[in-house]
């Protein structure tokens, strides 16, 4: 980010966070200088494959990355303007879970299979509330009703081996505002649901936001749910960010060849002419092996020499960020067009 | 649950009907069924292992009634100069009953029956106050704390101040007072005689008045298995308690931490797998001047923990990365919660099962010690009388004694496969 300007209505604040990995092998650069805000309220989507590094970036932001081997080597997490690298064990703990909560992928495994529920949200409750455990309970209760579980008085003493993954996740949604955060940290929330499900969870996220005002960063591989929930959009790859504008501009007008490859190997309804889907060349190179410059270019069609040269993030038009050396000759979009 | 129409309870951010139908299809099935009740339902496809399990209760059963069966004072002694109970006052006498195992059970015995009536009693008081599941669990652990807390103070209180009456031996006194032609009602247990009582025909065999015959030093057999079966279960569940307690710390240590901490545990794990057991326990009891089972209780709790250790630890590895762990970090939960809460009862099965073999192989160690003469000489332990019969040649002093360790190591054997089998999800039906 080349604008050093500070975002007034930032709730957290990323600023070139690098979160290596030293293992026996070689040093995994799963993150790699990224810098971008959320603001208060709103919904920041970080979109890109498997292993670009979106997750590691969430854990970064809780304090959750497993020393050794990993380790964040530069870069600050302000989290209302406290760095959050900079923090004692301790006071993350108070801020885990309290100020930013998170949700994870697996609802089945992410609940303690000899608890039920109930003692679960409680306990959770109470880590960070002083409160009789009656207290506990009704406001456990209440939360399981806010997340649209029925007859919630009776399931708040299930196990979550008697739950379907649709009402473990909410579930783990009631848990993870129990607390009343600033900050959800959403880490692909719906990827192992259904697809029903997957969006009445969202819709559930949503109406959550509206109601409590909390920002939530959105962690996906699906452009759809991006479309369906974000204000703002980052696109990352190979442990760095290539696009970084709002969802309408990403949708509209995608400047990265990165993004516009990912938009043009969406299947499309609409644009059915038997034709095949436009595949993304090659793999995701591996973290120990990123190519020098920028790291698409083992697979962009637009690639020149220039590209051996790191391209800087740089602001085209208000908000809308992109890392590329050839904006001038990419082309907007395929022929198929965005999905949306 | 029944299909109510999803109850539009609280704000509106319920947005959507959430999903039922695969739920209650998969909660009719396990209904209310606790993990404790699934496994109790596989052990009990085990006959043999059930079968152990009522030996095993038999035992402890056996142990506990041992005074009401065995012992050298009579219930009620009555004599021309007046009524007297000496059975009573020899519970807690330290003259009599000088091991403070033997203390305990006594204890037992004596509180058994009126601490039951006050629990059954408190209990549906409990249940009358018609509380939530969890409030009323909570009530009852904190009543049940109270009452193991107050027992064990009553345990104290005995060891603290003992009470000491001069021995009188009732059985000499009686055939003594009714030679001189005195009269006297003496009501004795069905077994006239202390495991401490000595004078009989030395070697004697079975007889009507001794079942089991007489050991080398003038003693009642029957007598001395009775009150082995104390000795022994004591000696295996307190050994195996100290070493499933060292063993569960450190293999947690060791598993959560990982890294020096786990490299340093495993070296010392593996320090002390390399000794054989037996040896050090035998140089070790070598400096106590005279051994107790209190000895050889704590020296097979410091010596034996290495295989709960590794097990724990392997299960805290496995468990560790385990995703709710990751949610419990995430929560903000204290790591002491999350090892001990968390992750520890997903960690048990295994323990549990090495704890039920560990317990016959303590037993088995005892018995080891006191057959080579190491034991402790005035608790009756089995292995001792084997002793007996080894340098005797005397067929009844190696049977009984060899019968009592091998009924108590297969039922426990026996009762720890089923539990394991029960355990291991693979071998469910």
């Amino acid at each position: 980010m080349t604008s050093s300007s500070k975002h007034s209505d930032a709730i957290l604040e990323i600023q070139g966070l690098k979160t290596w990995f030293f293992t026996d092998i070689g040093v995994a650069k799963a993150v790699d200088g990224i810098s971008f805000h959320i603001d208060r309220g709103e919904t920041l989507g970080i979109v890109g494959e498997s292993g670009c590094g979106k997750s590691v970036t969430a854990m970064s932001i809780m304090g959750l990355i497993p020393r050794p081997p990993g380790e964040i080597v530069e870069g600050s997490v302000r989290f209302e303007g406290r760095d959050l690298c900079q923090v004692t064990e301790a006071e993350m703990r108070g801020i885990r879970g309290n100020q930013i909560s998170m949700i994870f992928q697996e609802p089945m495994t992410s609940l303690n299979p000899v608890y039920t529920v109930g003692n679960q949200i409680i306990e959770a409750i109470q880590v960070h509330q002083e409160m009789p455990w009656d207290q506990a309970r009704d406001l456990a209760i209440d939360m399981l009703r806010k997340v649209g579980i029925p007859a919630a008085d009776k399931r708040i003493d299930e196990y979550p081996h008697q739950m379907s993954g649709g009402m473990l996740q909410r579930v783990m949604i009631a848990m993870a505002l129990s607390s009343n955060p600033d900050l959800l940290v959403a880490d692909e929330p719906t990827t192992a649901l259904d697809v029903t499900i997957q969006a009445q969870i969202l819709e559930l996220m949503k109406s959550l936001q509206s109601d409590l005002g909390m920002a939530i960063l959105l962690i996906t591989h699906d452009l759809g749910v991006v479309a369906e929930t974000c204000d703002r959009v980052v696109v990352m790859y190979a442990g760095r960010i290539v696009e970084y504008t709002d969802v309408h501009r990403l949708f509209e007008t995608p400047k990265h060849p990165y993004t516009i490859a990912l938009f043009n190997s969406l299947p499309d309804m609409a644009h059915r002419s038997g034709g095949r889907l436009e595949a993304i060349p090659g793999m995701v190179p591996s973290a120990f092996e990123f190519p020098e410059g920028c790291r698409f270019r083992t697979r962009c069609k637009y690639a020149s020499d220039s590209c051996g040269e790191e391209p800087p993030l740089v602001e085209l038009d208000s908000g809308h960020h992109v890392a590329c050396h050839h904006l001038d000759q990419v082309v907007s979009l395929g022929t198929s067009g965005p999905s949306e | 649950m029944t299909n109510v129409p999803s109850e539009n309870t609280g704000t509106d951010s319920a947005a959507t009907a959430p999903d039922d139908g695969d739920s209650a299809f998969a909660r009719e099935a396990s209904e209310d069924l606790t993990y404790g009740d699934i496994v109790w339902t596989q052990f009990q496809r085990n006959k043999m292992a059930v079968a152990s399990l009522w030996a095993l209760a038999g035992l402890i059963l056996l142990a506990v009634f041992a005074p009401v069966i065995a012992s050298s004072q009579p219930f009620i002694w009555e004599t021309s100069s007046g009524r007297s109970y000496p059975w009573f006052g020899s519970l807690f006498d330290r003259l009599f009953f000088e091991n403070p195992v033997d203390i305990f059970f006594n204890l037992i015995l004596a509180l058994g029956l009126p601490v039951s009536v006050l629990a059954w009693f408190r209990l549906r008081s409990i249940r009358a106050m018609k509380l939530a599941k969890r409030p009323r669990r909570s009530r009852m652990r904190a009543e049940a704390r109270v009452a193991v807390l107050g027992f064990l103070g009553c345990f104290l209180l005995v060891l603290l101040f003992p009470t000491q009456n001069p021995y009188v031996n009732y059985r000499k006194l009686q055939d003594r007072m009714e030679a001189n032609g005195e009269k006297v009602e003496a009501v004795f247990p069905p077994i006239a005689y202390a495991f401490r009582d000595t004078g009989f025909r030395n070697l004697e065999g079975p007889s009507r008045s001794h079942v089991l015959g007489i050991d080398n030093s003038g003693r009642d057999v029957a007598v001395r298995m009775l009150y082995g079966i104390r000795v022994s279960l004591t000696i295996g569940v307190v050994a195996v308690g100290i070493y499933v307690t060292i063993g569960i710390l450190l293999g947690a240590t060791a598993g959560f931490f990982g890294g020096w901490v786990d490299i340093g545990i495993q070296r010392l794990i593996e320090i002390f797998m390399a000794l054989p057991v037996i040896f050090v326990v035998i140089t070790l009891i070598a400096f106590v001047d005279r051994a107790t089972i209190f000895h050889i209780m704590v020296l097979i709790g410091l010596v034996r923990w290495t295989g709960v250790a590794r097990l724990t630890r392997g299960e805290f590895l496995r468990l560790r990365n385990q995703d709710f762990v990751t949610a419990s970090l995430a929560l903000g939960f204290r790591r002491r919660s999350i090892i001990f809460r968390h992750i520890l009862p997903n960690a048990l099965g295994p323990v549990l099962v090495a704890a039920a073999f560990g317990v016959a192989s303590a037993i088995l160690l005892e018995s080891t010690l006191s057959f080579l003469g190491l034991g402790d000489i005035s608790a009756p332990s089995w292995g001792q009388t084997l002793r007996e019969g080894y340098s005797s040649g005397k067929w009844h002093l190696i049977l009984s004694p060899g019968f009592a360790i091998f009924f108590t190591v297969s039922a426990l054997n026996l009762m720890g496969e089923g539990l394991r089998d029960a355990l291991d999800p693979k071998l469910r039906q």
